[in-house]
């Protein structure tokens, strides 16, 4: 008995040997991202708000040939690099934006890099000099400040606060905010959202949704929603998440021939000079660009652009191109 | 105090009763005793018939929830595969600007339309907390679609909206894929708590088989020494049945519980780390293709690409190392990441994000073939592995029934024995 005991007792503690489980999943060892700067901005003081915001520096008085940069310059090391980086939207139609059937980014934004990239290079396979990040409207700033661009390009206002962290080159386009609603929602103008209580959609980090958040009483009522880049409001609006978007005309422009079920309302109730983007120790940069910029008005190209991209397209009315804007070179080093 | 102390007389008189009864018994005479004695042996083969069917019952019942948990295990793996693979293709699409061939197309529908058919299978499947979170997401599967067919349409017309529906539809991806790794984690605790039981499951046959060879050794000695009989061979033949059945229940059920064991060790574990690797490694694709259309600002996607090859690498390195399974397709993804790292540095150090875009979308090209190869590879392995384990646990129960069957009927002889054996004894005395 004693042994039978024994062997059942060895059987049932081999039976009962050896646990199985398995193990938990395997999780990746996470890579830091650096996170961007929560820092409060900057802020213009009233006597600083008070002066134009679209001044910015003396052109230089002659541009060097293409590929003969001067030395030490920020064109020479962009020369060298061999590649202009430019930070750009490629999601913001007729400025910025991917053609999926060429799949090259295109857009008056583009072509102003264009103009840059060809007067650092010469004409010659200059899309081969110029490397594109998108980039969303809450980035503009910081890659510039970085470095990680050389120039933004991305319907991007000239504004006081934003001087404080970069430079910009002298205004090349006007555009003015307005608001973009479903078609037969009977809203003629962003007053009446405001009156009805409706949301309406901005992009974070733009000119546009600090307008309706902190500017007058006639946004009281506006229930402000942000989004990482303006398309995200096109896609809110389509999903019912916000009645209204509100953005410059020239990118609802873009988003009404998108969405035939939308249009753009009343008038421009702010001003939006855009300017294009710089590090804030590229002055010599800015220079060059308000060079080109100056010489891009003259010789009728900038008009060909606006004829192009915002008149043939049918975004904008008029019969032919307006003066570009006329630049303001006061502001000093 | 009346009470109190009536009470008290009545338990003692009770306690007086059981003792006089006992001493009667022990004083008594011979027929009595032999009568105790063959209920006594009676019941305890009863009790091996009951016992050791329950205790059987329970170790086969353990090991086909822990085989049904590792299936839904294998189950939502594989749905999680088909999204991720479904993901894969949409971003890949996407990035070849609307031009998607015939084949994504249809590689894709085909991803979407197994994940909706095997999610039902794993819905049907599910037990406890796992149903709800499978509403959640068959409802989120539905919303992915719907993104990416918006995504698709805004893309192929031209509109760059389409990018923001792309954005959206990673996020719902994302979501839905946590979801199923959080049910795959519930089936890994389902087979680990089941075979937890499974070993539990044998001690109720070993104490019954044991008490009722106790009693038939301890019967055969006393009636040995009573009546002056050297064996009562109904009694011994009830003796040497109950040690073959105790010898083979112990036997049968440990060669069951081992062979469960095993396939989860073995296929089982490996089966999970060849599906944790293709799951990783189809969802690094995919941040691959969402790093090129984010254009130079794809950090994050990047990133992304980094944790989940380290997954690929990790699951694929101890599977082939454990198991000798997944070594092909470790090599494999091995030449797929010296070409990721040279596509990247194609965007990130020449800035050529066209070059960049032709490396990753090129079906004949190094990075593609690499990474079918990786793909075709780790399939074929986890096919073989979760067959194996399927097979290994439908062999462990295999024995089990037969062995209920032989208990039950053994503890039934073992009663039928006893009244024999004690019978001879008892037929003395009419």
């Amino acid at each position: 008995v004693r042994r039978a005991f024994a062997i059942a007792a060895a059987l049932v503690l081999t039976a009962c040997a050896g646990d199985a489980a398995l193990p938990s999943e395997i999780t990746g060892q996470a890579v830091e991202v650096s996170a961007p700067a929560t820092t409060v901005p900057p802020q213009c003081s009233s006597d600083e708000a008070a002066e134009s915001a679209v001044r910015s520096f003396e052109p230089l008085a002659e541009l060097p040939a293409p590929g003969q940069m001067p030395s030490g310059s920020k064109m020479a090391e962009i020369q060298d690099r061999g590649r202009l980086i430019a930070g750009v939207s490629g999601d913001t139609l007729l400025f910025g934006a991917r053609n999926s059937l060429t799949g090259q980014i295109e857009g008056f934004d583009i072509d102003m890099i264009n103009q840059i990239a060809t007067a650092i290079f010469g004409p010659d396979d200059v899309q081969s000099h110029i490397e594109y990040r998108v980039i969303t409207y809450a980035d503009r700033l910081p890659s510039l400040e970085s470095g990680a661009v050389d120039i933004v390009a991305h319907t991007m206002t000239i504004n006081c606060n934003r001087w404080l962290r970069i430079n910009f080159s002298s205004e090349y386009f006007t555009a003015g905010q307005k608001v973009l609603v479903k078609k037969g929602s009977g809203i003629t103008d962003i007053t009446q959202l405001a009156d009805q209580g409706l949301t309406v959609c901005a992009p974070e980090g733009s000119t546009n949704i600090d307008e309706v958040r902190n500017g007058e009483e006639q946004y009281d009522g506006l229930v402000v929603i942000g989004k990482p880049d303006i398309s995200d409001c096109l896609v809110a609006m389509q999903q019912g998440e916000a009645d209204a978007t509100t953005g410059d005309d020239t990118v609802l422009a873009g988003f009404a021939a998108q969405d035939p079920n939308t249009e753009v309302v009343g008038d421009a109730f702010t001003s939006e000079p855009y300017g294009l983007g710089f590090n804030k120790d590229d002055i010599d940069l800015v220079q060059f660009a308000n060079a080109v910029i100056a010489q891009i008005d003259a010789d009728g190209t900038w008009a060909d652009m606006y004829q192009r991209w915002l008149l043939d397209t049918g975004a904008l009315p008029g019969g032919a191109p307006p003066a570009p804007p006329v630049p303001d070179y006061t502001r000093q080093r | 105090m009346v009470p109190l102390t009536r009470s008290a007389g009545r338990v003692a008189g009770t306690t007086g009763g059981w003792f006089r009864r006992i001493v009667r018994v022990r004083s008594g005479d011979s027929p009595t005793k032999l009568t105790l004695a063959t209920a006594l042996t009676v019941l305890c083969a009863l009790a091996l018939s009951i016992g050791g069917w329950y205790s059987i019952d329970r170790r086969e019942s353990a090991i086909d929830d822990a085989a049904a948990a590792a299936q839904q295990l294998i189950r939502v793996q594989d749905v999680r595969v088909l999204v991720v693979q479904a993901d894969s293709i949409a971003s890949n699409a996407y990035l070849e600007d609307g031009q998607e061939s015939r084949d994504q197309r249809e590689q894709y529908d085909d991803r979407i339309t197994s994940a909706s058919s095997r999610l039902v299978e794993v819905s049907n499947a599910a037990t406890g907390g796992q149903v709800a979170t499978l509403e959640a997401v068959s409802a989120q599967l539905a919303t992915y679609v719907g993104l990416v067919e918006q995504a698709r349409s805004n893309n192929r017309q031209g509109f760059p909206v389409g990018s923001a529906y792309q954005r959206q539809a990673r996020v719902v991806a994302e979501s839905l894929v946590a979801a199923l790794r959080s049910v795959e984690q519930n089936a890994r605790t389902q087979v680990n708590d089941s075979m937890q039981r499974a070993h539990r499951a044998s001690w109720l046959l070993v104490v019954t088989a044991f008490l009722l060879l106790a009693v038939l050794v301890l019967g055969s000695l006393w009636l040995a020494a009573r009546w002056r009989r050297l064996v009562n061979v109904p009694l011994a033949i009830a003796g040497v049945i109950t040690l073959l059945v105790l010898t083979a229940g112990i036997g049968v059920n440990g060669r069951a519980v081992s062979q469960a064991s095993t396939a989860v060790r073995g296929a089982l574990t490996s089966a999970d780390l060849l599906a944790q690797a293709r799951a990783a490694a189809f969802d690094a694709r995919s941040n691959e293709a969402l790093t090129l259309i984010a254009r130079g600002n794809g950090q994050a996607y990047e990133a992304q690409w980094t944790l989940s090859s380290d997954v690929v690498g990790r699951a694929l390195t101890e599977s082939c190392e454990r198991f000798d399974r997944g070594c092909d397709a470790l090599e494999a993804y091995g030449d797929y990441t010296a070409e990721h790292v040279t596509m990247r540095a194609i965007e990130d150090e020449e800035g050529d994000w066209e070059s960049a875009v032709d490396t990753v979308t090129d079906p004949g090209g190094a990075l593609s073939v690499d990474f079918v190869a990786f793909a075709t590879s780790a399939e074929n392995d986890l096919a073989l592995e979760s067959q194996d384990a399927t097979t290994a646990f439908s062999d462990a129960v295999g024995a089990l029934g037969t062995l209920r069957v032989l208990v039950v009927l053994a503890g039934l002889l073992g009663a039928v024995l006893a009244l024999v054996g004690y019978g001879q004894r008892l037929r003395e005395y009419r």
